[in-house]
């Protein structure tokens, strides 16, 4: 099992809030393999996003990552580790969580990339497009020089060097060959006239094309894997059209791994060869496409794949998961399956912890997994829950 | 189909909303020339009664700002819109009032559409209050179903207040309708005997009353609630009615999760009985699971209440769901128009195939599906492209007649020509690179004459002459698309194809 870039095992971040504690991420396993395409998929507050952000070690405070491995298969970084870090080092993966925080800084870039929803609030206002896709060139650059030091630009501002730039004309900390660079990644990602366009501030681009830009930006250092969190979600249909295009191209051409995070179920069946689906901060259902879209286990998966409107088939009535989703907050989260009082298929067995099991796959070398009790059997009506029963699951918390 | 003009409910010619920019003393103090941003650019459908038309486009098409418009929530800058045959944008303050409680709106964002500092009660109460609600319609008789219990050893009469119609909705047949139940007590008085009436229904808000006359007992059923405990009541009601529980009215909006909230603003839009409901988005802001959950109320809804929308929204798979009709929108105007199945299956506008075939679908089929996408992104409202709108990015813009030119061939040379028009294109590259090879590169499925005139005009950019360039390439490849805008006012069957192709 070398084909996989990124083994996340146990991932569990946690919001530590003045209401309380908020179980966002909740022992997320998946794993990406090699130049696939692998899909997050769930309804806002699901956590896919908080999932994304621990990834890459991004998660701000009051959050915290508070257990969980994410192993990267790096050969160097594990040869480089194994003496240091005996326990952050298996193989040729490295556990990216363990490492020291200056490795885990450089990183970010070569190994991990992002792009997300917003592209507007992504780039400064008020630095043109190609001089903040240079920077990120730039940070690449100096970082291959040189590991140990790893400054942006932005870092580091402060008294000594507001009166430093104040005596001595500021210096340009981005190089010409970083602009060059720069502006060959506009072309990449298909943004006409790319040497003009590069002059550009960010207001001055629509919609599509500053996403287009984020693409570019997060190429700057050649990343094995692509992070993209709802890339297509402030984008109108067409729009969004060119850029999966663009991504799948992008991804052919560059062998990268995406990970797509998205709340729209057809983005997904366009782009990924696997998906895991988030629910309440766990990953209820994991697999490949077919499984998980045709073959159905999870009783969440089958209604949300129920809620959508057929486009080509549309049903005279739809049929939507009843209630609402529940609140993440670790005092009012029990110990039962957590979507067991919104379950139409809910069952005496659900009111205890479930674990994932492994269900029917009918794809070769894809495992499909399920936290759900209907993993390895069938519903039995007998044992439903009666809408009492759920109302006390409720109330129970 | 023909007598479908005697129905639509509303009639919308032309309507026109330019948002004017620049133009104020600082401008003409720079120089600047007013512009105005054309949102609504000449739009015209009909919406019939009972029936859903849906009003879809792609941000910036201009269906919100119609939505609005329409209503009168905005003013328009030109066209008409008839309602049930009176032009809305004639109405005097009395009859708007009245328009008002007809038509109604619920908006996208149910986050910035209901006030933080209103309880839900009030917020769905607050039309009835602005409009003098509850008020008693003369039209409209009462009546008390009476029962009465076995004991009671009189004749009963009834009389009902004339208002009653303020708390009771009348039936089909226009009367209200209240049970009311009269029983002997006894009492410790004299006789030991009295009589009392409890109404059924409605407990808190009416009262009866007996009176002993003559031997016989006179009940009088009157409303003892006063008008702000009518109007809590029915906002109750409604909140129950979209799946909210009535002993909620007194939260304040943020204890409500995005769905409920808007469950609310339906709730609002249906406390004034109106007839018809413009749905600005309704769903766009919600989770899929809930989403569904509040297309099958706004589904029921109408049913129940007879009620017709026009339901504005960019996402085609909810418009397939529950529109009748469709109008497709792009910059500003109608580019088509008709029964939802027949949009859907077989589009005539090549910009609703382009967006039909842009959707992704959710199903496995669907991976790895490669689609053709439209070039570019929609122009800008400021400076419509002449004749047809969708003529910059249609992949099947007519070429004149009379030159012979492959379709994707033609559209390069338009793309060209939008270039050298707007001046993108880099004399120093051509010059360097040789017109003919550049030419090459560019519309590489030319030959001959076409190919010809693209070089000649090239060479003129190289020179930087890019008028003359502009020129060239018109006189040879002016298309009818450019020339003349499509015929975009609904047929005699309602319906537009908005494209020179279906002439």
């Amino acid at each position: 099992m070398t084909d996989e870039i990124l083994k996340v095992r146990n991932l569990t971040t946690r919001f530590f809030t003045e209401e309380g504690q908020v179980n966002a991420v909740e022992s997320v396993d998946f794993d990406v393999r090699d130049g696939e395409t692998f899909g997050i998929v769930g309804e806002s507050g699901s956590g896919k996003s908080v999932t994304a952000l621990s990834l890459i070690d991004l998660v701000e405070t009051p959050g915290r990552i508070v257990e969980g491995e994410v192993w990267y298969r790096d050969a160097d970084l594990a040869e480089e580790h194994r003496e240091s870090h005996p326990d952050a080092v298996d193989g040729d993966y490295v556990d990216v969580r363990q490492l020291p925080e200056s490795t885990r800084r450089w990183l970010r870039g070569p190994a991990f990339a992002t792009i997300f929803q917003d592209p507007m609030s992504s780039l400064n206002p008020s630095i043109t497009v190609g001089e903040q896709i240079a920077e990120a060139v730039e940070v690449q650059r100096r970082a291959r020089a040189n590991p140990r030091r790893t400054r942006s630009r932005t870092q580091g501002y402060g008294l000594g060097r507001l009166l430093v730039d104040s005596v001595v004309p500021s210096r340009d900390y981005v190089s010409e060959e970083s602009h060059e660079r720069a502006v060959e990644l506009l072309e990449r990602v298909g943004i006409p006239d790319p040497e003009q366009r590069a002059e550009e501030y960010p207001h001055e681009f629509s919609g599509g094309m500053l996403q287009r830009a984020m693409v570019a930006q997060a190429l700057a250092g050649e990343p094995d894997v692509l992070i993209a969190d709802e890339p297509t979600t402030a984008l109108d249909v067409t729009i969004q059209a060119q850029i999966l295009n663009l991504l799948r191209d992008l991804q052919e051409e560059e062998d990268m791994s995406v990970v797509l995070i998205t709340h729209n179920l057809g983005v997904i069946a366009r782009m990924c060869q696997r998906v895991g689906v988030m629910y309440a901060g766990e990953v209820v259902e994991r697999g490949a496409l077919e499984d998980v879209f045709q073959n159905p286990v999870h009783p969440y998966t089958e209604g949300l794949l129920g809620s959508i409107p057929d486009i080509e088939d549309p049903a005279p009535r739809l049929s939507p998961i009843e209630g609402n989703v529940p609140s993440l907050l670790d005092s009012e989260m029990g110990e039962e399956c957590y979507f067991a009082d919104r379950c139409p298929k809910a069952m005496e067995s659900c009111l205890h912890r479930i674990d994932e099991h492994e269900a029917e796959s009918t794809v070769d070398d894809a495992a499909h997994h399920v936290r759900c009790v209907l993993a390895n059997r069938e519903y039995d009506e007998s044992e439903a829950l009666g809408p009492e029963a759920k109302q006390e699951v409720i109330t129970d918390d | 189909m023909t007598d479908r003009d005697d129905d639509a409910l509303l009639q919308v010619r032309n309507l026109r909303k330019y948002y004017e920019d620049g133009g104020g003393l600082l401008d003409r103090f720079l120089g600047n020339e007013a512009t105005s941003v054309k949102a609504v650019d000449g739009v015209s459908f009909d919406v019939h009664e009972g029936e859903t038309l849906g009003l879809v486009g792609e941000s910036g098409c201009g269906k919100s700002t119609t939505g609005e418009t329409l209503l009168r929530l905005r003013e328009a800058t030109g066209g008409t819109v008839a309602f049930d045959g009176e032009e809305v944008f004639d109405l005097d303050d009395e009859s708007l009032s009245a328009f008002r409680r007809r038509a109604q709106i619920v908006f996208q964002d149910p986050f910035s559409s209901l006030d933080p500092r209103m309880t839900v009660g009030a917020i769905v109460a607050e039309g009835m209050r602005i409009h003098g609600l509850p008020e008693s319609d003369p039209t409209v008789a009462t009546d008390a179903e009476l029962t009465v219990a076995d004991e009671t050893d009189r004749t009963v009469d009834v009389t009902v207040a004339d208002d009653l119609d303020r708390v009771v909705e009348a039936g089909d047949d226009g009367v209200a309708r209240v049970p009311v139940t009269v029983q002997r007590v006894e009492t410790d008085d004299e006789d030991g005997v009295a009589y009392d009436a409890t109404v059924d229904e409605y407990e808190e808000l009416l009262g009866a009353t007996v009176e002993e006359r003559d031997g016989e007992l006179h009940v009088a059923v009157t409303v003892t609630g006063s008008a702000r405990q009518i109007r809590n009541a029915r906002a109750g009601a409604l909140l129950e009615r979209v799946g909210l529980s009535a002993d909620q009215v007194d939260r304040y909006p943020h204890e409500f999760s995005g769905g409920q909230r808007q469950r609310v603003g339906i709730a609002r839009a249906l406390a004034l009985d109106p007839e018809f409901i413009v749905l600005d988005e309704p769903v766009s802001a919600l989770d899929v699971s809930v989403q569904a959950q509040v297309l099958n109320l706004l589904d029921d809804l109408q049913d129940e209440f007879g009620l017709t929308y026009l339901f504005i929204a960019h996402d085609l798979s909810v418009v397939r769901h529950i529109c009748d009709r469709v109008a497709v929108m792009y910059l500003g105007k109608v580019a088509e128009l008709g029964p939802t199945d027949e949009i859907f299956e077989n589009p005539d506008h090549p910009y609703t195939e382009a967006l039909l075939e842009s959707v992704p679908r959710a199903e496995v089929e669907e991976q790895g599906r490669r689609v053709a996408t439209l070039s570019g992104d929609v122009p800008s409202p400021r400076n419509p492209p002449s004749g047809c709108r969708f003529r910059t990015r249609c992949p099947k813009v007519i070429p004149p007649d009379d030159v012979d030119i492959e379709q994707s061939a033609f559209r390069d040379v338009m793309d060209l020509r939008e270039d050298v028009a707007a001046e993108r294109l880099d004399p120093a590259e051509i010059r360097e690179t040789e017109p003919a090879e550049y030419r090459k590169q560019e519309v590489p499925g030319i030959t001959g004459e076409n190919a010809a005139v693209v070089d000649e005009a090239l060479e003129a950019v190289a020179d930087g002459e890019f008028d003359t360039a502009a020129e060239t390439l018109r006189e040879r490849f002016e298309t009818v698309c450019e020339t003349t805008p499509p015929d975009d006012e609904p047929g005699a069957d309602g319906e537009v194809v908005a494209c020179h192709l279906h002439d």
